[in-house]
């Protein structure tokens, strides 16, 4: 069966090991991949998609060696299988310029600036895999104990 | 602004919908042919009213034929309003209102809906990215050839999906690529032309491949039956003829120069169980259509199965049959329906017989239908160009000796279906023209040069196939 | 008119046979006599006939500033001659023995009308000397008052700094202290209670994740295929570090045995990435400080291999898939502030870490070695990256020279000038030699300071 994904990009370990571990709770229902950069990432999110796999959600750092997450995070946004795959956009140190890059180019979901709350992490987090899902048109049965019960009810509403 | 635009479009719905009215209101005995029913007299107003509707698109095209449907349903049902209903020989004949109901799912209809399945599932899958890309591998970078495979395989595609999500995906491949040439170059024009000339030429490869190749089976009852695997025996044929002839064209008109192109699309074939589905249920929906001769089953039962296969595995979701063109399946049911009601009246007849055609040349009717039907298909949908005018043409080849002789109604049915996909030369002739005209690459001017001469071509070609057809007895 | 006067009055030989030629008319003075005061009485118009006077006025503190510097052939009390008052406006003293000629008001030479047309020249030469002092003090202080201003802001700021810098300190010191205290706290408490498990919690405590997210992912694949477990279970056996041993062993017991081994795991990890995290805000705490304050507190004796690693520790993170090599020739102590040296090895690690994950080379390494010699400590960092432009290199330890791209980074990048100033605190010196695929720096610490 086809897995829905949650991949963390963070190249600072222990921050990497805090963002997966505020998101524990999601870890029965989704899978939680976590990369340490964007390459490693981009190379993951090739293997999820042969494997078939849905990449709901993207969690980025922004400023890492190598790749930037803004970058890495505008490749996504370009590339047609990923299309409908949710971006965080979770930095300490962006520029104004880059959140306006992320914003414009990468059309970044949310912006959470650390150190982050992990209620509205989980929140973030409910709420776009919610959205995900349905525009997927996933069976969203088994996964609705996660999901963000407004987002669910206002999209079914307008699209049973 | 805004309001007077507004009340243009309605002064122009109501000028078109006058004429119409006023074909109703006249007394039936002023109508020039005699012995005219009310029914009848209806349909000839309900006809009327499409053709304009079709031609000039006061309201969407789909929205005529539902339309259309409704308004049978309303006047020439025999559930239709109670005052409008009357006796004798002189009223004629009204139709089961399930009849016309039925035309909304008709066998037509779900073959093309197996077909939207087959095709959804495979661009869900990337099917037809991951062939085109295994495909298009031996044709290596020399601009010509690179067109050549380009042209091959979009034809492959858009005979099981539709010719614009072929042609959509082939320019999203391809406009990155052309991009990198010197704007304005002959070479960027030329690969522009090829994809939606192909698409076009290559619906007409099998029943599935287009609208009216499907509405032309509708007519191909009984003896005339074609199954899917002969229809693709001698369509497929034409494709390429028709492909080789308009990509010698393009290079003709657009000579390239010793340049290379390379074309790199990514990705590689998914391995995923439902992936692996797809791929079987494509190959098996394909064999058991070429197969009909053993197994028995019609191209519109077979057509049923991979839907049943997709659904059942979750392949195409909910979400995904939200995404079905229903618009282009109403479309082929309202023709359908028109159909329907100049066959049920008796209208379609009572024409056929009033117009003297047995004195013409039966060759030059076949070639005056085609060339009519290539004609509209210019400058009107293809679909709607094949529903206005198939009843007619199907009435005409069962009434007319000679043309019995040629292969009767099946002969000049073919001839008008095949013709209806020859509307090339302008960018409203069909949305695959207008997709490669809206990447900015093409002009009208180039367009038009190109697809009135294979629009000659073609009709050429299709008079060289039937006769073809005929001598090998096939029709 | 007569035109010779006025060419003979600017040649000071003629003044001088013409005025100052009275052997009587002499002083002599000895160096550090003082000729004029302030506001004292002058009717002399005197001559250098040889050494050197100084001119100075006083402020109001009593301070001096010198605004005149005369030597031999030049005239001086002018204005004090020329003006009614007779009035010195300045203090004069001889900056070595002078010999001076002069002429006073009770000549009757003076009082000859050709004597004003004598010494116009004299008399505007000064005026324009005066004008072109008063300019050049203008456009000194102007000068002055700018780097000053500039300074006071740097200063401000350093001070800001520290001062935040001291505040955060306690507040680090504090979580710094109390994780130790936890961590030990733990230790003891499951010692005593999960004495076999134990070791599971001291290992991730010292350790705490050290594979890469990659590597897991992998182990985890692993997991998942060989023993046909959940992704869930394989990815947290996989973070565990636990052996295919243990997993068959765990696999035969039940897995529930798994979730206290997890829960220790878990619990070391954390608490080892809460002591890196709060060691490095606290070095970055510290280093502000520093910068604010540019006195050594305290020199320790230190061991450089001890910094060097724990450099290293610090610098963990970004090593990651780097090879490493470290080679220590030297047991090396010396009198210094750890936290200096520290810094100083993070810096260069730092760097070369980025130059080789910026341009992505393939098979980074980066080779640490220390020597001795005479009597200097050699530390030499050597990566082999794409090397430092060759425009860049005579420039790389000025301020404001940086080889990165995008901002800072988590940790100190504090910048190679700061580098080098710590570095030559110490009476040391920093070296760098780039060429694609090979660029080394070296930091030389005298032993004994």
């Amino acid at each position: 069966m086809e897995k829905i994904v949650i991949v963390i990009i963070e190249d600072q370990r222990e921050v990497l090991e805090a963002i997966a571990r505020d998101l524990a709770t999601f870890e029965d229902t989704f899978m939680i991949e976590e990369c340490d950069s964007a390459d490693e990432a981009g190379e993951l999110m090739e293997t999820l998609d042969s494997e078939g796999d849905y990449v709901a959600l993207i969690i980025s750092d922004h400023i890492m060696p190598g790749k930037s997450g803004v970058d890495f995070l505008i490749e996504m946004n370009e590339d047609p299988r990923f299309e409908s795959t949710k971006k965080i956009l979770l930095t300490g140190l962006a520029t104004h310029q880059d959140t306006i890059n992320a914003i414009n180019n990468a059309a970044i979901d949310r912006y959470i600036e650390k150190p982050w709350n992990q209620t509205n992490l989980i929140n973030y987090v409910k709420e776009l895999i919610t959205d995900y899902i349905l525009k997927k048109g996933i069976d969203y049965t088994p996964y609705v104990h996660h999901l963000n019960q407004t987002t669910l009810l206002n999209k079914l509403r307008n699209n049973p | 602004m805004g309001s007077q635009s507004d009340l243009k479009k309605v002064l122009k719905i109501v000028a078109i919908l006058l004429v119409p009215i006023l074909i109703a209101l006249l007394p039936t005995s002023w109508m020039p042919l005699e012995n005219l029913t009310t029914t009848e007299h209806r349909v000839i107003a309900l006809f009327v009213m499409a053709a304009l509707f079709w031609i000039l698109e006061p309201i969407p095209i789909y929205a005529t034929s539902i339309l259309i449907i409704v308004l049978e349903l309303v006047v020439l049902s025999d559930k239709g309003i109670v005052w409008l209903k009357g006796e004798g020989d002189d009223f004629g004949i009204l139709m089961s209102y399930k009849e016309i109901m039925a035309t909304m799912a008709s066998p037509i209809i779900l073959l093309f809906l197996g077909g939207f399945f087959l095709a959804m599932a495979a661009t869900k899958y990337r099917l037809d990215q991951n062939l085109a890309r295994v495909l298009l591998s031996p044709f290596g970078n020399k601009p010509q050839w690179v067109m050549m495979g380009l042209m091959l395989i979009t034809a492959i595609f858009s005979m099981f999906m539709s010719n614009t999500a072929t042609t959509a995906m082939m320019l999203s491949l391809l406009v990155p690529v052309l991009a990198s040439f010197e704007s304005g170059s002959k070479i960027r024009t030329a690969f522009a032309l090829s994809i939606p000339m192909a698409a076009n030429i290559g619906g007409i490869g099998t029943p599935i491949g287009t609208p009216p190749n499907a509405l032309a089976l509708k007519y191909l009852n009984g003896s005339d039956y074609i199954s899917f695997g002969q229809w693709m025996s001698f369509g497929v044929p034409f494709v390429l003829v028709a492909l080789i002839i308009s990509w010698v064209l393009i290079l003709f008109f657009y000579p390239m120069k010793n340049i290379e192109i390379n074309l790199s699309i990514k990705g590689k074939f998914l391995k995923t169980p439902k992936a692996l589905i797809v791929y079987a249920t494509f190959i098996l929906t394909v064999l058991l259509w070429l197969t009909d001769f053993i197994h028995g089953m019609n191209s519109y039962v077979v057509a049923m199965i991979p839907v049943a296969v997709f659904l059942s595995f979750n392949i195409i979701t909910k979400e995904d049959i939200k995404k079905i063109s229903w618009d282009v399946l109403w479309l082929v049911s309202g023709g359908i329906a028109l159909g329907l009601a100049l066959d049920k009246t008796g209208l379609a007849a009572h024409i056929i017989n009033a117009i003297p055609f047995g004195e013409l040349s039966a060759y030059l009717v076949i070639a005056l239908a085609s060339f009519v039907a290539a004609l509209m298909a210019n400058f009107m949908s293809n679909t709607a160009t094949a529903n206005l005018l198939l009843p007619l043409i199907a009435a005409l080849g069962t009434s007319m000796p000679a043309l019995q002789d040629l292969g009767g109604s099946k002969v000049i049915i073919l001839g008008v279906a095949l013709s209806a996909s020859l509307g090339l030369a302008l960018p409203i002739s069909t949305p695959p023209n207008a997709l490669a005209h809206a990447t900015g690459e093409i002009e009208t001017k180039d367009m038009a040069k190109l697809g009135v001469i294979m629009c000659f071509i073609g009709l050429g070609l299709v008079f060289l196939l039937l006769t073809i057809l005929k001598l090998v007895n096939f029709v | 008119m007569d035109k010779s006067w006025f060419q003979k009055s600017r040649d000071v030989g003629w003044l001088k046979s013409k005025y100052f030629n009275d052997d009587a008319k002499r002083i002599y003075l000895k160096k550090g006599e003082v000729l004029l005061r302030p506001n004292s009485y002058n009717d002399k118009l005197y001559l250098i006939c040889k050494g050197v006077l100084k001119g100075y006025i006083e402020d109001e503190h009593g301070e001096l500033f010198e605004i005149f510097n005369s030597s031999n052939d030049m005239f001086v009390g002018v204005y004090s001659f020329f003006s009614s008052e007779h009035k010195s406006y300045s203090t004069v003293v001889a900056a070595e023995d002078t010999v001076l000629g002069y002429i006073d008001h009770s000549q009757a030479a003076v009082a000859s009308p050709d004597f004003a047309q004598h010494f116009l020249p004299v008399v505007v030469n000064e005026i324009y000397l005066r004008q072109l002092l008063a300019g050049q003090m203008s456009l000194e202080r102007q000068a002055a008052m700018k780097k000053l201003a500039e300074t006071e802001k740097m200063s401000t700021l350093g001070q800001l700094a520290a001062g935040i810098a001291h505040e955060l300190n306690n507040a680090i010191g504090v979580v710094h202290r109390n994780t130790e205290l936890l961590a030990q706290s733990l230790k003891e408490y499951f010692e005593l209670k999960e004495p076999g498990l134990f070791s599971f919690f001291t290992k991730s405590l010292e350790r705490g994740q050290r594979h890469s997210s990659s590597f897991i992912r992998e182990r985890r694949k692993e997991i998942e295929q060989k023993y046909k477990l959940s992704a869930r279970i394989a990815k947290q056996l996989a973070k565990a570090n636990v052996e295919n041993e243990q997993i068959e062993q765990l696999l035969k017991s039940g897995l529930h045995e798994f979730k206290p081994i997890q829960f220790l795991i878990d619990t070391g990890v954390s608490l080892h990435d809460m002591n890196v995290a709060s060691t490095q805000a606290a070095h970055v705490v510290k280093s502000v400080r520093e910068l604010g304050n540019t006195q050594k507190i305290t020199l320790v004796e230190t061991d450089i291999n001890e910094t060097i690693r724990e450099a290293l520790s610090l610098t963990k993170n970004m090593l990651l898939g780097i090879k490493l090599s470290i080679v220590t020739e030297v047991e090396g102590k010396l009198l210094a502030n750890p936290g200096d040296l520290v810094q100083v090895w993070v810096n260069l690690i730092k760097n070369a870490c980025e130059s080789l994950k910026h341009e992505k080379t393939q098979q980074p390494e980066i080779e640490i070695k220390t020597w001795e010699e005479n009597k200097t400590y050699n530390v030499c960092i050597t990566d082999n990256g794409p090397g430092i432009s060759a425009d860049l290199l005579p420039r790389i330890f000025q301020p404001n020279v940086t080889t990165k791209v995008d901002g800072l980074s988590f940790g100190l990048g504090l910048g190679l000038s700061i580098l080098k100033k710590i570095v030559e605190s110490y009476q040391g010196a920093v070296s760098v030699s780039s060429q694609p695929g090979r660029t080394s720096f070296i930091v030389q610490l005298p032993k004994k300071i």
